[in-house]
């Protein structure tokens, strides 16, 4: 089923041009970016149901002008009145002048330059949560899964079922460009509560993708595992801090690329000089094995977008190629003032906030080895299975990783012994090169929010093979 | 209130009740690499978010869905919006409560430096107090991003309630770098408070230029397997968000937590005794505010006492569920210092942790860690200056024990204690 283009932005393209227009006149630079997207979130638990927009929805524009070098920006959610929106527009911009004193200068950059381009994009679902009784669907089957849950014994306490799924729709407006896409991204969240004495443990599993309602089903198809690991967990014990040979599952591999190197190639820190991937260029930074991915082409997930919010076409980039750094990630105002090419990662949070350098589907690329020869492989360590955060240190490249769970692995097996929550830490360099086995399988998760320091949450997607490494586990 | 909604929302017999979120913001955004300015930004935005509430079966059960509204919605759109949201609301069949009744609202305005400012200027003051200190080669703040956004509120019901209220909030996220024979590191920090000042400013990247000189400094923290570490600042108020869910009707409700009126929740004898007061009206704090989103009148709470659960806390819905006077949401908390002085802390062998990458607590679990930045190893009178590795711990972990500094500091929504001592806490490194 095709997603189509909100009429909201449909009949807005109009007036999005007559403000480039009338802009055009006395700025070297102008663009728009539209954005409308709706969706819900649903929530059902032992005891309640919570049914409200999505916190992904928005509408509003973006326009962003540039004159003599400078760039300025003013979000709105209206541009009913083209001539007093680009008029107030005009009058704001002059700010740059008000606060440049002999302490502050104002940045002058190169002005942006585009090639004619009109395209539009239409993603597509198997069943549309826009559709009318869906909510009565997607709540029948919430409600299914949650009483699979708490069947499983009485210790599970409570339960969270979420499913939320948003309809992507974004125009984008300059002098020689014209852009539409629209899309549907969905995720979902199983959450079990176990209790035993005085200890309360949960377990989590994630599912997203470019999906619609479809979801569901693989949500049921998983609770009932939630909830037994839930149980486990009350037995989980804590681990000997140290260093081990650990073995990652897809989407801790996923975390790790993520938050070890994607941050760290983000370029508007090289920008800042913020990176000490900079040092790296061209260098041996990982494992031979290793080859890793960024890109809204990269794969199909939830940053699977046709253009960026600058208006840059999706695009895959080579990271690291058979553990060579050979590539960073770029948004468009950084990379006027490095002099490279935009890589089609200029994202915002919602139209409110500024377009940074953000990640998008970001990936290991799998090898030949098997799960079960990795798992022989091993005397004495860990199988890291579930991530639950992380943090990036694009400087000094320390990295952490909070992982729910390990399970230990002994003489070439994997026991039922638990141990919950792990932290794992180290230097990325040491991480990457310590990578001496890559699997054959793939997965993608892309549930959750990435933040840029402490805000600017946006949708990605992380993941690869299982691999094999060495880390410092506490 | 938008009319034509008013009158859909007044005109639709099946509705019991309904609440609109109505919020104008206009913020002034600086982003700043080293002393140059690379973006200025401005905003002006209106939000409204809608909850419609449905009865069922004579009032056993209510229902209720929550919308996003916007400006340029035409009017059919609305209405179809909100026949929407009715129809998910009648799906939806939570045990009953009821919505908040119209209350005598005197509002009270806490004087605020931004309200006689303009933005831009308010932001010039900010980058003047900010930059003040910036005057070495060797440390320096590498870029800065500073938001003021002004914005005005309103909260009506089906009841009658009209709430008002105009805020400030600033956001400042910065990066300071410090350098030495050609080693770098950095250290990111962000800041938020409603009202300026400027010695704060001013002394707040002071401490962290020596913050960051020192990890300069830094080696690899040793494997210590477990040790006595001090919490300080950002980390110690997140410590204590843990008994603030726990005393939240939500949570009990829920189950995620066990705690009654009258429980002992400081399980190690050796630990001070824990208070915690709720206070919606903290100067400075961005969390302050006299009502919250259901339109319940706030009034300072105290949740724990001698660490002793004092009262519930929560919203009108998890409040009556509950079957506890309903103290509405405060965002502000204050925890009444202890008796041990800094100095008397850092005696003996222990590890005071001035910065993590990222310091988690479940509130759940009680689970807390994080990988250590900075952290300074107190011994025998002399200090010696670690990075990398972890610490993780549970604040239920029987050997812990948890000691209050009697320095107090204010983070915006947080007055208390600015370090914590605890004991026997696990500690990775080399």
């Amino acid at each position: 089923m095709k997603i189509e283009l909100s009429n909201f932005l449909d009949s807005s393209c109009s007036k999005m041009k007559e403000i480039v227009s009338i802009l055009k006149k006395s700025f070297d630079y102008v663009s728009v970016l539209g954005t409308d997207c709706h969706g819900k979130q649903y929530r059902v638990n032992k005891k309640s149901t919570g049914v409200a927009d999505s916190r992904w929805n928005e509408r509003g524009f973006v326009i962003r002008a540039a004159k003599d070098g400078f760039y300025y920006e003013f979000s709105t959610d209206s541009i009913t009145d083209t001539v007093q929106v680009a008029d107030d527009f005009s009058k704001n911009s002059v700010k740059a002048a008000f606060f440049e004193t002999e302490n502050f200068k104002v940045k002058r950059l190169p002005i942006i330059e585009e090639e004619m381009l009109q395209a539009d994009f239409r993603g597509e679902v198997l069943l549309n949560p826009d559709e009318c009784n869906a909510s009565q669907k997607i709540l029948d089957s919430m409600n299914n899964i949650k009483n699979k849950i708490v069947a499983v014994s009485e210790k599970i306490i409570n339960c969270e079922v979420v499913y939320e799924h948003v309809n992507v729709s974004k125009v984008f407006v300059s002098d020689k460009k014209n852009l539409s896409q629209s899309y549907i991204w969905s995720q979902g969240y199983l959450f079990a509560y176990a209790t035993e004495d005085d200890s309360i443990k949960y377990n989590y599993d994630t599912f997203s993708g470019l999906s619609g309602m479809e979801l569901l089903k693989d949500m049921e198809s998983k609770c009932e595992d939630t909830a037994h690991t839930a149980l486990k967990l009350l037995q989980s014990e804590r681990i000997k801090p140290g260093e081990y040979e650990v073995l990652c599952s897809p989407e801790v591999t996923g975390l790790i690329a993520h938050e070890a190197f994607g941050h760290g190639v983000e370029m508007d820190m090289y920008v800042k000089n913020r990176a000490k991937s900079v040092e790296y260029m061209n260098k041996e930074i990982a494992s031979p094995l290793v080859t890793m991915h960024d890109g809204a082409a990269s794969a199909k997930h939830v940053s699977s977008y046709f253009f960026d919010d600058e208006g840059v076409l999706a695009k895959d980039t080579v990271i690291i190629k058979d553990g060579i750094l050979i590539n960073g990630l770029c948004d468009q105002i950084s990379a006027l003032e490095l002099g490279v090419v935009p890589t089609s990662n200029g994202k915002r949070e919602s139209f409110r906030r500024k377009a940074y350098t953000r990640m998008t589907n970001t990936i290991f690329s799998k090898g030949k080895d098997k799960f079960e020869d990795m798992v022989k492989s091993i005397k004495h360590g860990y199988y890291l299975e579930k991530e639950e955060s992380g943090m990036e240190d694009p400087k000094n490249w320390g990295i952490q990783c909070v992982i729910l769970y390990a399970r230990e692995i002994k003489d070439g097996k994997l026991t039922d012994k638990y141990f919950s929550p792990v932290i794992m830490t180290g230097f990325v360099p040491d991480l990457l090169k310590s990578i001496s086995m890559v699997s054959d399988d793939f997965a993608l998760s892309g549930s959750g929010a990435c933040g840029k320091g402490y805000k600017e949450f946006v949708k990605v997607s992380c993941g690869g093979p299982y691999i094999k490494a060495r880390a410092k586990l506490g | 209130m938008n009319k034509y909604l008013k009158n859909i929302l007044e005109a639709n017999k099946e509705l019991s009740g309904w609440k609109l979120k109505d919020i104008q913001t206009q913020s002034t955004e600086v982003f700043l690499v080293r002393k140059n300015i690379n973006m200025i930004r401005n905003k002006k935005v209106h939000d409204m978010e809608l909850t419609v509430y449905t009865e069922s079966e004579n009032g056993k059960y209510i229902g209720s869905a929550s919308i996003f509204l916007y400006d340029t919605m035409t009017e059919p759109e609305l209405k179809d919006a909100v026949n929407n949201a009715i129809e998910s609301s009648k799906l939806v069949k939570n045990e009953y409560y009821s919505i908040a009744q119209p209350q005598e609202f005197i509002p009270v305005k806490l004087d605020a430096y931004f309200d006689h400012k303009s933005s831009e200027q308010a932001v010039k003051d900010i980058m003047d107090a900010l930059y003040s200190k910036d005057t070495k080669q060797d440390v320096y703040i590498n870029s800065c991003e500073i938001f003021l956004e002004k914005t005005q509120k309103i909260l009506f019901n089906s009841n009658g309630i009209e709430y008002k209220d105009d805020f400030n909030k600033c956001y400042i996220e910065y990066v300071i770098t410090a350098r030495s024979n050609g080693d770098e590191i950095e250290l990111i920090d962000k800041v938020e408070f409603s009202d300026f000042n400027k010695t704060f400013i001013e002394n707040l990247i002071e401490d962290k230029f020596e913050i960051a000189m020192m990890r300069l400094k830094s080696v690899n923290t040793p494997n210590l397997v477990s040790c006595d570490i001090i919490l300080r600042d950002n980390a110690v108020k997140d410590f204590f968000g843990y008994y603030i869910y726990k005393a939240n009707a939500m949570a009990i409700y829920e189950k995620t937590s066990d705690f009654v009126v009258g429980k002992n929740v400081v399980k190690n004898s050796l630990s001070d005794k824990l208070s915690i007061t709720l206070d919606p009206y903290m100067a400075g704090s961005t969390f302050s505010s006299q009502f919250d989103d259901d339109g319940v009148l706030l009034k300072k709470t105290q949740i724990l006492k001698d660490g002793v659960v004092e009262k519930i806390w929560g919203n009108l819905r998890f409040s009556q569920y509950v079957n506890t006077q309903c103290t509405g949401n405060i965002g502000n908390f204050c925890v009444t210092p202890g008796k041990s002085s800094y100095k008397e802390m850092v005696r003996g062998k222990i590890l005071e942790i001035h910065a993590f990458s990222d310091f988690q607590l479940d509130e759940v679990t009680g689970d807390f860690g994080g990988e250590i930045r900075l952290a300074y190893l107190h011994e025998d009178g002399g200090m010696k200056v670690f990075t990398g590795g972890s610490i993780s711990g549970n604040i239920n972990f029987e050997e812990c024990s948890v000691i209050l500094s009697e320095e107090t500091v204010q983070i915006n929504n947080y007055f208390g204690p600015k370090y914590i001592k605890l004991t026997n806490v696990s500690v990775t490194g080399e």
